[in-house]
């Protein structure tokens, strides 16, 4: 099934992705960002925060936002 | 319909107008030739300055080549962005609603107005220092600009040195994006705006203490008048005659009265060196320099001018004994002698 994945880490990209069935959030996490924690990022789906254990559907938006994100002075 | 949806769907159908005006454009791309050739030049006088042993000319050099090349950086990512935004597609009516639907979820308040979409956060605390909320303000107009957003302190917490800085990230109103920054250009340039609101909000909510307008240490406490240094109240002393605020560095003790002074309203006095306020000097009766209490006669003259009319008192004293003959011409005391009222006998009467 394809959904819109969002990574918003470093430069960000957004494109779909096709995946198999019955993947939770857990899991497509683990295989988009095997070395990263999940609690350091932000996990919406469809724009709003989801269990771990949620089932993603065809069709989904997900997004991947890091917590810590450092500004810096000009 | 509710008034939010109506809201939201008003907020999209604007952005989106506007998305499609700038993708229509033709996208103006250039170079930043003259900055190219300054950095250039920058480096063949660092590498001069370094030849000739000049480390304080090459530092300051450096300097001035890092802010080039990041004035270089941004017009090279404008142009970037104007390419990227002439190939991405304009998102779908139902994704701009549904981005500007979300952020009520995400923060504090949602405001649309005509040419604006504003979020406000919640409070920001930063080890340990409330900051306040703030207003992430998109002004639509400028989408497609390097800087189409302000962040506006809703409820300002600024530092003690620098009323601009409400945020260690934020010099009026703009905040230095650092890591976030291509990720925002991104978020923006496709039109993710629940996406751009987001990152915007997870780097005021983060702190880097290693490139900060004012580091959070120096946050609060009373500014030096004199260095500039941000002291706590306990280090923070008060000059009365000028009425500011000095770190113990920049401050000195009066020799007389031991009040505390600052540098500006104090001074040495001109017998003994020693500093005193100025309610603690006088000035000399004859040379009107400052002096000391300690260091003035009786007759509120210094030692020097004391010494110089005692020695006129005793030259008096010698031409009173030998009086001037008759058609005799009285020599010229010059017209500072003076009648002393201890010498008997005549004093020159000056011309």
């Amino acid at each position: 099934m394809k959904i819109l994945y969002i990574n918003n880490d470093g430069a960000g990209f957004a494109d779909s992705l096709e995946i198999e069935s019955g993947l939770n959030v857990a899991q497509f996490f683990e295989q988009q960002m095997p070395h990263a924690k999940p609690s350091d990022y932000l996990i919406r789906v469809n724009r709003q925060p989801v269990t771990a254990d949620m089932q993603l559907q065809e069709g989904d938006r997900v997004s991947i936002t890091p917590t810590k994100i450092e500004g810096a002075a000009a | 319909m509710n008034h939010n949806r109506r809201l939201s769907l008003r907020a999209a159908v604007r952005i989106r107008d506007q998305l499609l005006r700038l993708s229509s454009q033709r996208p103006h791309v250039s170079l930043p030739d003259m900055r190219w050739t300054e950095c250039h030049e920058l480096i063949r006088r660092i590498e001069r300055a370094e030849s000739r042993g000049w480390q304080a000319a090459a530092g300051r050099l450096r300097e001035q080549l890092q802010t080039a090349l990041r004035i270089v950086r941004g017009h090279v990512d404008e142009s970037l962005s104007c390419l990227d935004r002439s190939s991405s597609a304009v998102p779908a009516l139902r994704d701009l609603c549904g981005d500007v639907e979300a952020l009520a979820d995400e923060f504090a308040s949602v405001t649309f107005r005509p040419e604006t979409l504003s979020v406000v956060t919640e409070p920001i605390v930063l080890d340990g220092i409330e900051l306040g909320s703030f207003e992430i303000c998109l002004c639509l107009k400028s989408l497609g600009q390097a800087s189409p957003y302000r962040v506006i302190a809703r409820d300002p917490h600024p530092a003690a040195s620098d009323s601009s800085a409400t945020h260690p990230h934020i010099q009026s109103e703009e905040l230095c994006e650092g890591d976030g920054r291509r990720v925002i250009q991104s978020a923006l340039v496709q039109g993710r705006l629940f996406d751009f609101f987001t990152l915007v909000g997870r780097i005021l909510a983060t702190y880097n203490p290693s490139s900060a307008y004012v580091s959070l240490s120096d946050w609060t406490g009373t500014p030096c008048v004199d260095c500039g240094r941000v002291v706590d109240d306990e280090d923070c002393y008060f000059c009365e005659p000028c009425g500011e605020s000095y770190c113990s560095e920049c401050t000195v003790i009066c020799c007389g009265c031991s009040e505390i002074f600052c540098s500006q309203c104090i001074q040495g006095c001109d017998g003994c060196g020693d500093r005193f306020c100025r309610g603690c000097l006088d000035t000399c009766a004859d040379c009107d320099e400052m002096f000391c209490r300690g260091c003035l006669t009786e007759n509120e003259t210094c030692a020097a001018c004391q010494a110089a009319a005692d020695e006129e008192c005793g030259d008096d004293e010698s031409d009173t004994n030998q009086a001037p003959k008759q058609n005799e011409a009285i020599p010229d005391r010059g017209s500072h002698a003076a009648v002393q009222p201890l010498c008997v006998g005549e004093a020159a009467v000056p011309p």
